[in-house]
This record gives structure tokens, sequence and C-alpha cells, in this order.
């Protein structure tokens, strides 16, 4: 069976959408309860930050993936040396 | 210093701020230091697989690359969120001592939120505790106010320096009982014989 290589953004986007959901309900509190103060801000401002940096990262490191190509679901895990095995080349 | 010290929601017009407190800073730090050690799991983890095999090398076309990526963007991010989760649980609690009431904020979790208040003159007996080494070094603990309202015990939660806390509420109710005797005694004096306060 060949599964295509965009199947794995699927999972991967809804866990993003959930996460950007309960960050919306974190600063909803933050603002509506009246402590939106110096504090609330600076964690905040550090959140998105780093949330940005590693959704870009993400990205980065994803871009050159040919997407719309399939992979078989026989060798789906394919394409790595095998960890356990110590190198032979002393 | 926040703005809301000198103001909090629900404040009335002639009602003036004594205190206002949060848990101790300690509390805050904890999961600021767990925030730390959860960021560093993953190249800690990636640091063993590349001492194991320094040759280990990942198709960056494999299935295998994009699942890797994809699980460690997700650890980093759920650890933002939950560090961002706990913040706000902390931020969101405190408690305010006035020269009227003593009001408690609880927030547990996002969607579970205690709000209670004390008229000062309810306050019957007021004590502070602090337990452990940590609590002693760092001076914070609880507060426990005994009351004659509804709920019975009111509770601040390890806020900094509680003995003096206690101390400033008991300040506040005498000052509170004294001034509601002067009326009396005014209402006394004024009409020249026992006269009852309006209620």
């Amino acid at each position: 069976m060949d599964i295509p290589l965009y199947i794995f953004l699927i999972p991967y986007g809804a866990i993003i959408i959930f996460i950007a959901v309960w960050s919306l309900f974190c600063f909803y509190h933050l603002v509506k309860f009246g402590f939106f103060d110096f504090v609330g801000r600076l964690n905040a401002l550090l959140f998105i930050g780093l949330c940005v940096i590693v959704i870009g990262l993400t990205i980065f490191l994803l871009k050159n993936v040919p997407w719309l190509e399939s992979i078989s679901s026989d060798t789906l895990l394919p394409g790595i040396t095998d960890v356990f095995d110590p190198p032979t080349n002393y | 210093m926040s703005l809301f010290h000198h103001h909090f929601p629900g404040q009335r017009p002639n009602e003036t701020i004594v205190l206002f407190l949060r848990r101790h800073w300690i509390i805050a730090f904890a999961f600021v230091f767990r925030l730390f050690i959860m960021m560093l799991i993953p190249p800690i983890i990636a640091g063993v697989i590349y001492l194991i095999n320094p040759d280990i090398e990942i198709d960056q076309t494999s299935g295998l690359y994009i699942l890797v990526i994809e699980l460690v963007s997700i650890y980093y991010l759920s650890t933002f969120l939950v560090y961002l989760h706990s913040f706000v649980d902390y931020h969101l609690d405190f408690w305010v001592v006035t020269n009227q009431r003593i009001i408690s904020i609880e927030q547990n979790g996002l969607f579970n939120r205690t709000i209670a208040e004390l008229h000062v003159e309810k306050v019957q007996d007021v004590s502070s505790a602090v337990k452990g080494k940590i609590q002693t070094f760092l001076n914070y603990g609880h507060v426990y106010i005994q009351t004659a309202g509804a709920i019975e015990k009111f509770s601040f939660d390890e806020v900094p320096n509680p003995s003096h806390v206690a101390k400033v509420i008991l300040q506040v109710h005498d000052r509170m009982t004294q001034q509601g005797e002067f009326k009396q005694h005014q209402t006394h004096t004024e009409h020249g014989h026992t006269a009852t306060p309006q209620r």
C-alpha cells in the first residue's frame, strides 16, 4: 500500500490546532480576570516567541520533503543506518 | 509591580488594599525549572544516540525523518503549553486584604475558579504555619483565618512572610472593631442615653 507523505501532516496539524486553542483559552483567562500585567505579558510573549521558533524550525527542516510523493507501507521506516550497530571502521 | 496592586476587579470606591498576595516565587520557579529540564531532554537523547553511533544518518525524504521532526516539534510545543498553563494557574491565584474585606481567588485549572470573600469584622482567629526546611529558609507558608461566617476557615496558601500577614490581618480587624465601638460611643453621646445603633 502506498502512503502519500502529506498524510503525516494531518495528525501534526490537528495537534497544533489543539495546542493553539488551549493557548487561546490561557490568554483569555489572563486578560479576562484583569491580570494581564507586565509579568503576564512577558510570559505570553515568551510562549508565543518560543512556539514561533519551534514551528519555524519545523517548517525549515521539512521544507525539502517531497510531500506529494508516496512511500510503500512496507518500507515506511527505511533510510536510517542501524542505531545500535557499533561502527566497524575503527 | 502590577498595576492592580492599587486596584483589583470588584474593588469598592472607599476600599483600600492593605495586602496583595500571591504564592511565593519559589512555586513559579519550580515550573520554570521544569521547563528548562524538559527542553534539554531531546538534545540529550540526540547526543546519546550520536555517541552510540556517530555515523547515523536519516534520509530526509523518509517517513522516519518526518516523524522524528514532527514528534520533537510536538514535544516542545506541549512543554511550552504546560508551562503556560502552570503560569496561568499560579498568576490567577491571589489573596487581597483590604480595610473592609478579605478576598481569596483561586484558579484550579482553566475552567474552575473559586472566589471567596470575608468581612474583616468576622475574623475570629488568625494563625500562620511554616513547615519544612525550604519553607523555613525562604520564609513562606500558610495563613489560616478562623471566621464567624459561612466559610469557617479561610486559608492563604504558600504566601511569603505568613507571620507578618497574620499580624496585619489582626491589625485590620482591630481597627475595624475600634471604629465600630467608636461609632457606638458617638451614638450614645449624641442621644444622651443608651441607644441601639441602627444595623
